[in-house]
């Protein structure tokens, strides 16, 4: 009877195996406007009273399989908030959940309500949100393309598509960047393209070694972005030549920030560097936190703020990267969205929680309020 | 600890043949198997031998635990003494457990192509190997209808893993005198590729993949073997197996049934090779 036992064992632990990890397949991500946060995480989009921590309204009112996750940024357009739908978790694997959702949407909710005034369905996913000028809203899809979408024009029962942007030959996992009449637009296909808003149109194109997946930051006419190549890049934004390249421990995905002449960054093995600019991207400190950043760090003052995987919230002195806090914040959970300073509080989203999201004290990191998905 | 030595390196592996065999995500998962077979064949061969010597040794065990059904100590004194390992057989299987398990952890982890398990494939990667990041997003598409990071919704693969893993056992299957271990083989014959078929329907379809060109080797290893596990059969006068005929003994065409037990000094010479007997010693 052993030989049934070993079968059944190594069947339960592959089956364990399959069991899935309870966090989105998509990050989250929260936009702050005044004294409201949105937030894009899971099943659900989520507004709160800022101060207060109190649930306003929530898209959809309940979590189904179909719907979500989303994920990204949300951004307001009008009186609408704008989310877009991520991979879906239940397409991934673990048992029987067979659920193929690859055609993903973009929402535009009513900012008073929650309530869905318009859908646009792209071919598949919106992982990392959208960018608008008031005009147009500029969506990246995980189908390579980049559709510049009016909501106020009706084709088909969805937003109108003024132009598609279809160089790219493989998957857009962040939001491009708009500026100067152009989009940055990152690409898995290991390339950042300039595009010319006003007709989707491709300007310029430049090559990294391996996937870009990050929006890339504008800093006096140059862009700085980190690859899946261990690089990180500072380019013309004119011209798309190479200024300087910095390399790292691990793949960059966290968007840079830039204070006092210096860029900020993480890598997905924990650590977080800061450039000099006018040195080329000489390296003038570094510091090593325990699992990967994905989020852009920020700056408030003098104090840099980075969320980890690790589940910690770090408050680094930005001049030197020295430790603001006694310790970290810790909140238990994985840390993959960027942070937001509201006065005196950082408003921290959380990834696989129960709790949306943690205001800290900015100047201990103890907790002050927690977000919850239900109405108080 | 589990990833550093298994889940990483096995990653790493399958990512770097992905590259070298023209970015085909199955031709990969081809080679990779051929070379855990290579790697797992000296185990896979013990296991096999170690089973056919249980087998040998059942006319004798069933005698002293038949002699000394009231004395346990002197039952499991007899039983060393004859050369019985209760887990001699599945010793080695134990031992290809994590392969099997750390296998599937790498496959799930390149395929299973979503934020959250991207950026945990980031971390494993191979700083030494800086081409492998260029890899991802890998190209999980198989024959234009397949995702291979994904299940399979046509059932295909789930049918193909039953109908292989269950001719596989049967061609390996070790026949038994014992009706109680026939029952176990007959039961196991079907449970087996039914459980294996089950848990395909909410497996990636490159682990199935895996699991098909594993059975398919696994046959391939059993004809190129057959000659050296004959030749073991006859030196332990266990009945030959294969192809779900009739058993027969190397050499010899006796139904199994009439089988003589084989000498006890035969088994016990077996058994010096791995190990020195302590008995004789003692006689001497």
């Amino acid at each position: 009877m052993y030989k049934l036992g070993i079968v059944g064992t190594v069947t339960m632990l592959l089956m364990g195996c399959t069991g899935t990890d309870s966090a989105p397949s998509s990050f989250p991500g929260a936009f702050v406007d005044g004294n409201v946060a949105y937030l894009a995480r899971g099943g659900q989009v989520y507004k709160y009273d800022v101060q207060s921590g109190n649930l306003l309204w929530e898209f959809p009112k309940q979590e189904t399989p179909e719907r979500g996750p989303f994920a990204g940024q949300p951004v307001k357009f009008g009186n609408t908030i704008v989310v877009g739908e991520g991979l879906n978790f239940a397409s991934t694997g673990g048992l029987f959940s067979q659920e193929d959702h690859t055609q993903r949407s973009l929402f535009g909710l009513s900012d008073e309500n929650g309530v869905e005034v318009w859908r646009f369905t792209g071919p598949k996913e919106f992982v990392d949100g959208v960018v608008t000028d008031g005009k147009l809203i500029y969506a990246p899809n995980g189908d390579g393309k980049l559709y510049a979408i009016d909501p106020a024009q009706k084709e088909n029962n969805q937003p109108k598509i003024v132009w598609t942007f279809n160089d790219a030959k493989s998957k857009l996992w962040s939001k491009p960047l708009l500026a100067g009449g152009k989009l940055y637009q990152a690409s898995m296909d290991h390339s950042m393209y300039a595009i010319d808003v006003a007709t989707g149109k491709k300007i310029w194109e430049f090559q990294a070694k391996a996937p870009i997946a990050v929006q890339p930051t504008l800093n006096n006419g140059v862009l700085y972005f980190g690859a899946f190549d261990s690089k990180f890049y500072a380019v013309d934004a004119e011209t798309g030549a190479k200024k300087w390249e910095q390399t790292t421990t691990g793949w960059v995905w966290s968007e840079a920030t830039i204070a006092n002449g210096l860029v900020y960054f993480g890598d997905v093995r924990g650590r977080v560097y800061a450039l000099d600019i006018a040195a080329n991207g000489e390296v003038r400190w570094t510091f090593d936190t325990k699992d990967a950043i994905r989020a852009q760090p920020i700056i408030n003052g003098d104090t840099l703020y980075v969320v980890s995987f690790d589940t910690n919230v770090y408050a680094l002195k930005a001049a030197d990267g020295k430790t603001a806090w006694p310790t970290p914040a810790t909140l238990n959970y994985r840390l993959p969205a960027k942070p937001w300073v509201i006065n005196d509080t950082l408003l921290v989203p959380l990834f696989d929680s129960e709790t949306r999201m943690w205001s800290l004290d900015i100047a201990s990191g103890t907790r002050k309020i927690q977000f919850q998905p239900v109405k108080k | 600890m589990w990833d550093l030595f298994i889940v990483n390196p096995m990653t790493n592996i399958l990512l770097l043949l992905y590259d070298i065999l023209g970015k085909n995500y199955v031709l990969a998962i081809i080679v990779f198997t051929l070379l855990i077979k290579l790697v797992t064949l000296p185990l896979t061969i013990k296991q096999q031998v170690g089973m056919m010597k249980m087998s040998a040794l059942q006319p004798q065990i069933k005698e002293v635990q038949e002699k000394y059904k009231n004395d346990p100590r002197k039952m499991q004194e007899e039983m060393r003494k004859i050369g019985y390992n209760p887990v001699g057989g599945c010793l080695p299987m134990l031992i290809q457990m994590p392969v099997l398990i750390g296998l599937f952890g790498a496959i799930n982890r390149t395929l299973t192509v979503d934020p959250k398990n991207l950026i945990d494939l980031g971390k494993h990667l191979y700083t030494f190997l800086p081409n492998l990041s260029s890899l991802v997003p890998i190209d999980s598409t198989f024959l234009g209808v397949f995702d291979l990071g994904r299940p399979d919704r046509y059932l295909v693969v789930p049918i193909v893993v039953v109908v292989t893993t269950f001719l596989s056992n049967k061609l390996m299957m070790q026949p038994t005198t014992d009706p109680q271990m026939a029952q176990t083989n007959q039961m196991m014959q079907w449970m087996t590729p039914m459980m294996f078929g089950f848990f395909m329907l909410s497996t990636p379809i490159g682990l199935g993949i895996y699991w098909i060109v594993s059975n398919l080797l696994g046959v391939a290893q059993y004809y190129l073997t057959k000659p050296m596990m004959d030749k073991a059969r006859a030196q332990y006068g266990v009945a030959t197996v294969g192809g779900g005929g009739k058993p027969s003994v190397a050499g010899a065409t006796a139904p199994i049934a009439q089988l003589a037990p084989p000498p006890k000094s035969k088994i016990r010479a077996k058994t010096n090779l791995n190990k020195p007997n302590t008995d004789d010693k003692n006689k001497k």
